[in-house]
């Protein structure tokens, strides 16, 4: 079945665009994806940070699929127990250059070396 | 702020932590340039002596970003002569010299550039090594 173009579900999302929902949307996920990665990378279970939080496993699991409405105060309970900043998640970068990531210099990198002398003066 | 010496020797790693990595070696040009940006934050426990690194590291194609790396990592130090490298302001705030800063990013960055250099081994990106970067250009501009 060909679904019908005029009703297709991006159009009705294109025309009705919120940018506010969206970055909503956007920030919270990246703070439920920081604690999430933090979670799996300390081995702490679910239940175990529900415990840390005093919450319920069940009330944790919603707030980390990235859809519940992460409250001021959840956040700073989430960022207490595991010691991470979750309000700052866009660092400022700077630009430091272009780095070459090719194997084409590689052949010259190992040259042939003399002994190195040097003084005891710093 | 005058001038601290910095003695190696009271400089502890305590912990190091990958918090995020992504690493996405599908590059079809056999030499890619890559864009190489980088973001800091530093954070203290003046009680326990301790210093915290964060370092976010991107290095994604100049053609496609998201062929490329990107890195978050926490190091973790213990600082035994601490209280030699800050002063504290009016508002009680400590104030930390920009060189004992930058000494503790240099040494975090080049274990970085290790870690990094090490997880990229068994990938199509195994010559990338992050280059020799002046910590204080890293650290500057946030202090500004």
């Amino acid at each position: 079945m060909i679904f019908p173009q005029e009703n297709s579900l991006d159009n009705w999302l294109d025309a009705n665009a919120n940018p506010e929902i969206d970055k909503f949307l956007e920030r919270n996920l990246a703070i439920t994806e920081k604690v999430n990665a933090v979670l799996k990378q300390r081995g702490i279970k679910k239940g175990e940070f529900a415990k840390m939080l005093g919450k319920k496993p069940s009330e944790i699991t919603k707030w980390l699929t990235g859809l519940h409405n992460l409250t001021l105060k959840s956040i700073t309970k989430m960022e207490v127990a595991l010691n991470i900043d979750l309000l700052n998640l866009e660092p400022a970068y700077i630009y430091l250059g272009s780095v070459p990531g090719g194997s084409k210099d590689l052949p010259n990198a190992i040259v042939k070396y003399e002994d190195t002398y040097y003084s005891n003066a710093v | 702020m005058e001038k601290t010496k910095i003695i190696p020797a009271k400089i502890h790693p305590l912990k190091i932590e990958v918090i995020d990595s992504y690493i996405n070696d599908n590059i079809e040009n056999k030499n890619p340039n890559f864009d190489f940006s980088i973001a800091h934050a530093v954070q203290h426990n003046l009680k326990d002596e301790r210093i915290k690194i964060t370092l976010f590291i991107n290095l994604l194609s100049d053609t496609n970003n998201e062929i490329g790396i990107k890195f978050n990592i926490d190091f973790h130090y213990k600082i035994d002569d601490l209280e030699d490298h800050y002063k504290l302001n009016e508002n009680n705030t400590p104030i930390f010299s920009m060189l004992f800063i930058a000494t503790i990013v240099g040494i975090s960055f080049s274990t970085a550039r290790g870690i990094i250099f090490s997880q990229l081994q068994n990938t199509k990106l195994n010559n990338l090594i992050l280059p020799v970067i002046d910590p204080i250009k890293m650290i500057a501009p946030k202090n500004n």
